[in-house]
């Protein structure tokens, strides 16, 4: 009686430690706890204001490059990627998926790197892509960007301050932090 | 320990079934909310606890009014 109380208890504890497990993996894709823990803000360099004299123009491309589309991919996933971020933040957004296309490591297309497996999260179903509208701040971003705005350095890659995940510190070259989000190329 | 022991062979279902929820609720909530935040998906587990012994006091007083 007693060996079998003791066999059941070990399986319904390993069932109960392995839900534990799914749930400690749940909550390291969504960094609650990295979040909870850092009561103390992690250091964040802020541009206030980028003087229009010290940013850098290359290759100017203009709002009609891109069909209306691609502007409404752009300014949508600047709004899920950077709400709080301000007009620089959703611009620098914007210029990381122009420098994808741009690039050779990344597909040819807006809406192609956009929606590249496991690259944008937001695009994921029920994401905050398919939930946010673009708002004023998304339009000024997008004509700062067709303008020639690029102060992204290159950057290819970004990722929340919150993240755990050490895989862009490690594989990727730090360019700089804005706001919430830090750089990499 | 040995109240633990009994909770959680008393419990487990519910436990289990409560963690994964959570877990499953807590990662469309950031998803959806685009930062982490604590919402109603963490009432997930106590709730599913609950739900366990409210069906087991029901049961156990069914079988006791046959």
């Amino acid at each position: 009686m007693r060996k079998r109380y003791r066999k059941r208890l070990a399986m319904r504890t390993a069932a109960v430690c392995a839900s534990v497990l799914f749930f400690g993996r749940s909550l390291q894709m969504a960094p609650i706890l990295a979040q909870t823990q850092t009561a103390k803000p992690n250091p964040v360099i802020v541009i206030e204001t980028i003087p229009e004299t010290e940013t850098t123009v290359s290759e100017p491309v203009t709002l009609y490059d891109w069909d209306a589309t691609d502007r409404e991919v752009l300014m949508k996933i600047a709004m899920a990627e950077a709400e709080g971020e301000g007009l620089y933040g959703k611009a620098l957004v914007m210029n990381v998926v122009l420098n994808r296309v741009a690039s050779a490591e990344f597909p040819k297309t807006i809406e192609d790197v956009v929606f590249q497996k496991k690259q944008f999260s937001p695009v994921v179903t029920g994401g905050r892509y398919w939930t946010t509208e673009p708002d004023e701040e998304c339009v000024e971003a997008l004509e700062l960007v067709a303008g020639g705005w690029d102060d992204s350095d290159g950057a290819l890659y970004f990722e929340s301050v919150r993240n755990t995940s050490t895989w862009h510190k490690n594989h990727l070259e730090y360019l700089f932090q804005y706001g919430d989000h830090i750089f990499y190329r | 320990m040995r109240t633990l022991e009994r909770f959680i062979y008393r419990n487990w279902l519910a436990i289990s079934i409560g963690f994964i929820l959570t877990g499953i609720g807590v990662k469309q909530a950031y998803i959806e909310r685009g930062y982490a935040a604590f919402g109603g998906e963490w009432l997930i587990l106590p709730t599913a606890i609950v739900i366990s012994w409210v069906i087991r006091d029901l049961i156990r007083a069914m079988v006791k009014e046959a």
